[in-house]
């Protein structure tokens, strides 16, 4: 019997970050304070297990800064997340505000 | 605007550093993603006053951890670690560091080598030495010499032997300024030729050295190395042994000891020397002999010598190799590994037989535990009620609870697996 696959408490967390917006690897360090030899590592494995899909922006923004790679959580990566919201009740008390559209 | 390109500069330099840990293949992905995420948070439209050059270099120093990841295979390391710390492979390799660390933190690693490692002469399995079995007291096991000469007149079984005195002994070496107190053994001039050894420093002796040089000695490289400060002109270098004057004629190699790992000197002694007396023997066999055939054979080569009845073989040819490595003997070095000692008793052999011998012949017997040896050696003249002769075995459990590492290592400090059978 496979039930949504477990995840740890950090991988939730960024689960739940990129949930709400912040699509970027040094944003998603900004907002939950993990350090970037956490987060990337997490985001690799996250996107090995297809519970989050990454992509390079389509062309450089106007404020000429170069084209990000940013992540966005899949189907199955939102079936996760919400089992893992139910193990650790404190999850979406850490999780950061959701983004404003358009930032 | 140029501290903020220099600490962009360096973050560029660590991630570009970090990349050659990445794979090739997703290496210009990787760094891609990299250096736009710095350039962006250091974009002026980003950073809104709050970011600070340290925090960014601690977070470019992460690039590695992220890099390590992709090289191990995308692999989650510590999934992998904890899988593997599971495995049978690491046990067996904490336990191999923990036996390490424990032979390196104790005094017993000259032992240990000496048993673990390959003896440094040519075929260690044809090396023996020849004893008498069935010996009741410490005298017995030696050789008459005279038996050394009948045996180096013919014996086909032998390619060489070569006698060395039965009892080692402390001696008194100065050398210059310095003064050590180093167990010494005499042995004849032929039997470096014999084991086959190479000295390290000088001509391996001859047989016919002694003569020419009566008062040589061959030291241990310990010894050479301690007390000579690993002198290299040490060849023919005069010292001085229990007030007489000595010749160094060379330098042994590491790991070699005979008759004990105690002793440091041998003396070089003319054959003539050794008549009548008791002595032990060493040999090298001819190719092919087994041990078992030589003991027929060379007792058979007393039997026809001295015009006696051969019934059997009361002789024990035991490879000097074996013997090295077998464990009791060899910790008790200086104890008489391959002799006597009479001060602390005799280690006459680990011979199962040896106490059902024994107690046929209604000798007294006095069953030692391991522990009582070390806290006080076995003493015939007290533990005998005064009898000054005796001997002692060992019973053949011991070999089998302890193993031959655990002795080695000196266990028989904390633990007494075994006992010691005193012969009255």
């Amino acid at each position: 019997m496979d039930g949504p696959a477990k995840i740890s408490h950090t991988s939730a967390l960024i689960l739940e970050t990129i949930s709400q917006g912040y699509r970027y690897g040094f944003d998603i360090m900004d907002v939950t304070g993990l350090p970037s030899g956490t987060v990337y590592p997490a985001l690799r494995r996250l996107e090995r297990d297809g519970l989050l899909e990454s992509k390079w922006e389509a062309e450089a923004p106007a404020q000429g800064r170069p084209a990000r790679k940013y992540y966005r959580v899949t189907r199955l990566g939102n079936e996760v997340l919400a089992n893992a919201v139910k193990r650790y009740p404190l999850l979406e008390r850490l999780a950061p505000e959701a983004k404003a559209k358009g930032q | 605007v140029k501290a903020r390109l220099s600490i962009l500069d360096q973050c560029r330099l660590l991630v570009r550093a970090a990349s050659w840990i990445v794979p090739r293949r997703s290496r210009a992905e990787w760094r891609r993603e990299w250096e736009a995420e710095l350039e962006s948070s250091w974009h002026p439209a980003q950073q809104g006053g709050k970011r600070e050059p340290e925090g960014l270099r601690r977070r470019c120093c992460g690039a590695f951890l992220d890099a390590a990841w992709h090289r191990c295979n995308q692999g989650d390391l510590r999934r992998a670690g904890r899988h593997w710390s599971q495995t049978p492979a690491s046990l067996l390799f904490l336990l191999s560091l923990a036996l390490l660390l424990l032979v390196a933190a104790s005094d017993d690693l000259r032992r240990m080598q000496a048993i673990l490692l390959k003896p440094p002469y040519n075929d260690p399995e044809r090396i023996a030495t020849i004893s008498r079995t069935g010996v009741i007291s410490s005298a017995e096991w030696v050789i008459p010499y005279s038996w050394v000469r009948v045996w180096r007149g013919g014996e086909p079984g032998l390619e060489g032997v070569a006698a060395y005195s039965s009892k080692s002994r402390q001696v008194v070496v100065v050398a210059g300024r310095h003064r050590a107190t180093i167990r010494s053994v005499r042995v004849e001039d032929s039997l470096f030729q014999v084991f086959g050894v190479r000295l390290w420093l000088g001509r391996t002796p001859q047989p016919g050295d002694a003569q020419t040089c009566p008062n040589c000695v061959v030291l241990s490289s310990a010894v050479w190395r301690r007390y000579f400060r690993s002198d290299p002109s040490i060849v023919r270098k005069k010292l001085t042994i229990d007030g007489q004057e000595a010749i160094v004629a060379g330098v042994l190699p590491e790991r070699f000891w005979f008759p004990s790992s105690s002793v440091g000197v041998w003396s070089l002694a003319d054959p003539a020397s050794f008549s009548g007396e008791g002595v032990g023997i060493v040999a090298r066999l001819r190719a092919g002999a087994s041990g078992r055939s030589a003991e027929w054979s060379l007792q058979r080569d007393i039997a026809n010598a001295t015009g006696e009845a051969f019934w059997g073989s009361m002789l024990e040819v035991w490879p000097v190799e074996e013997r090295i490595r077998q464990p009791l003997n060899s910790y008790f070095d200086g104890a008489g590994d391959l002799g006597a000692d009479h001060e602390h008793g005799d280690l006459v052999g680990a011979n199962e037989s040896a106490p059902a011998s024994c107690g046929r012949r209604g000798l007294p017997m006095v069953e030692l535990s391991c522990r009582q040896m070390f806290s006080a050696p076995f003493d015939p003249a007290r533990h005998c009620g005064g009898v000054d002769a005796g001997a002692l075995y060992f019973s053949s459990r011991n070999e089998h609870a302890a193993g031959r590492v655990g002795i080695a290592l000196g266990f028989f400090r904390w633990f007494d697996p075994c006992a010691v059978v005193g012969v009255c």
